[in-house]
């Protein structure tokens, strides 16, 4: 079968030469970057591939079917068209194409043989592609008598009367513990999913129980947090979240049990981490704290 | 030196990164030699524009962040600050900001900004601190372990003589619960804290890289 190839080679790090058998720091590091992220690109694409890291200046090379490295390749170019919707392409093209524009390295970047680094580095800031038909996420504050839960696929159900009802997904140790509030008032957290151009599909998601005196900040916060993608903004409302909170160890604890639903950005994910680790032994928060911690370290190391 | 940059002239191999700062005298500093670090901030470099964050020991300007950095101010990268965790930082660092109120001494004993940037401390001595001593308890509100082994310092790292009992003295504070707190973390020391990732950071390291750091400065 014909193979291809797709290579990425550092040359020149602040002017001297590079060379696989004596490198510097930095260029040690900007290499190992662009690399991991050439890796990361590919084996998103297809694990049926290879790699091979070679001497001739520092060269890190993607190989493997034509077809394979041709898909590659496409993947690439809807990138640097701001065409990809691939979080994990953009992102790490956006790494690869950082080193190139760094004018302290001399990068190519090379598929069949032609260099494109150029068009890379020509390129503008490489962001993932917002899909039309995509469902939007909204947080809210749900309050009901609550008069069941339960089911293979578990959920749970507020009732309005007069058969309205809203149908909320949960996982099964959360129906363990909603358990406790059956033929209750109470209020959730919940994430909404729904598609903008079709009300009637709407999906709720379980977040957490919150007390009658919570939910005035978690509405607060929920709307918020829902009005803004700027990431400076959503971290500025963690603060003021913790800040106006009456009973800071409660409030954040729920955050933290349900960050997954609440924040997007690793940055967002630090601040809770702030925000928290004065009451890290608390025990309202000290086992999903140390969760949290592993998914960071986690997250950390894959972007 | 390799790693240590003039902030302001120099460019850095990272085009973000958060850094150790300090400012160096020259001739306009007559008070101390040529060379000698004598001002302990914090650099933060983000989306192509430069910041300074520090506590000025001023009681009027008290902390700073903003972009008027001096033009012989060196830096060192500090690795313990991921630069995808830069807004992160910066929205600490404004936090505080607005929250803290530091006031001078030279005191460090494990303190550091919490939630919201106000101030922890389980010591007498509260929110008292240098300019290196603020970048401390920055570091150690962002970072999940202290920064640096700070009881690797002891109060001999200050002698002023007197200073202890003349600063309870004026306050009336028992010098009994403050002399705990009492050391000097120079902001050379600091600086040369730098080459180190693996945190806490012990004196015995900084204190190899101190000589080559000095050395540097000065003869730059």
């Amino acid at each position: 079968m014909e193979t291809e190839k797709l290579e990425i080679i550092l040359e020149y790090a602040n002017n001297s030469y590079v060379n696989l058998d004596n490198m510097s720091i930095e260029a040690l590091e900007s290499f190992l970057a662009v690399t991991n992220a050439l890796k990361n690109i590919a084996g998103s694409v297809s694990t049926d591939i290879n790699f091979s890291i070679k001497k001739g200046s520092a060269c890190a090379a993607v190989f493997g079917t034509k077809t394979d490295i041709y898909n590659v390749y496409g993947r690439i170019e809807e990138a640097i068209n701001g065409e990809s919707d691939d979080d994990i392409v953009t992102s790490n093209l956006r790494e690869i194409q950082k080193h190139i524009k760094n004018e302290v390295y001399k990068y190519q970047f090379k598929f069949a043989n032609e260099n494109f680094d150029n068009k890379i580095r020509e390129a503008k800031k490489i962001v993932k592609k917002r899909s039309k038909n995509f469902y939007k996420h909204e947080l809210t504050v749900l309050t009901g008598y609550f008069n069941e839960v339960g089911g293979n696929d578990p959920n749970y159900h507020f009732d309005y009367g007069n058969g309205l009802k809203t149908t909320i997904e949960c996982d099964i140790p959360q129906a363990l513990e909603l358990r406790e509030y059956l033929y209750q008032n109470i209020s959730c957290l919940v994430q909404k999913k729904y598609s903008p151009d079709d009300e009637n599909n709407t999906t709720y998601y379980h977040c957490a129980v919150i007390k009658n005196e919570q939910t005035r900040i978690f509405r607060k916060f929920a709307e918020d947090l829902n009005s803004t993608t700027d990431l400076f903004a959503r971290i500025d409302l963690l603060y003021d979240f913790s800040e106006y909170s009456k009973s800071v160890i409660e409030d954040l604890s729920i955050l933290v049990s349900c960050y997954n639903y609440l924040f997007q950005d690793i940055n967002e994910l630090k601040t809770l981490l702030i925000l928290t680790k004065n009451f890290k032994d608390n025990p309202l928060i000290k086992d999903k704290r140390e969760k949290l911690i592993k998914e960071f370290e986690v997250l950390m190391n894959k972007i | 030196m390799f790693e240590i940059i003039k902030t302001i002239s120099e460019q850095d191999i990272k085009d973000e990164f958060v850094a150790i700062g300090a400012y160096v005298s020259d001739s306009r500093i007559p008070q101390f030699s040529n060379g000698t670090p004598y001002h302990s901030l914090i650099i933060i470099k983000y989306q192509d524009e430069l910041f300074q964050f520090h506590y000025t020991g001023d009681p009027t300007l008290g902390i700073l962040l903003d972009n008027s950095i001096d033009s012989n101010c060196f830096h060192k990268i500090t690795d313990t600050i991921d630069i995808k965790l830069i807004p992160a930082f910066i929205m600490m660092c404004k936090r505080i900001l607005k929250n803290a109120n530091p006031k001078y001494g030279y005191f460090y004993s494990g303190e550091f900004y919490d939630i919201d940037g106000t101030h922890f401390s389980d010591k007498a001595i509260g929110e008292r601190m240098t300019c290196s001593g603020f970048c401390l308890n920055v570091l150690k509100g962002f970072l999940e372990d202290d920064y640096i082994v700070y009881t690797d310092w002891d109060s001999s790292t200050h002698q002023l003589e007197n200073y202890l009992q003349d600063f309870c003295n004026i306050r009336g504070l028992n010098i009994n619960e403050i002399e705990i707190s009492h050391r000097r973390i120079s902001p050379l020391e600091l600086l040369s804290s730098g080459y180190y990732s693996n945190i806490p950071i012990t004196k015995e390291q900084v204190d190899s890289k101190i000589g080559s750091v000095e050395d540097y400065l000065k003869n730059y």
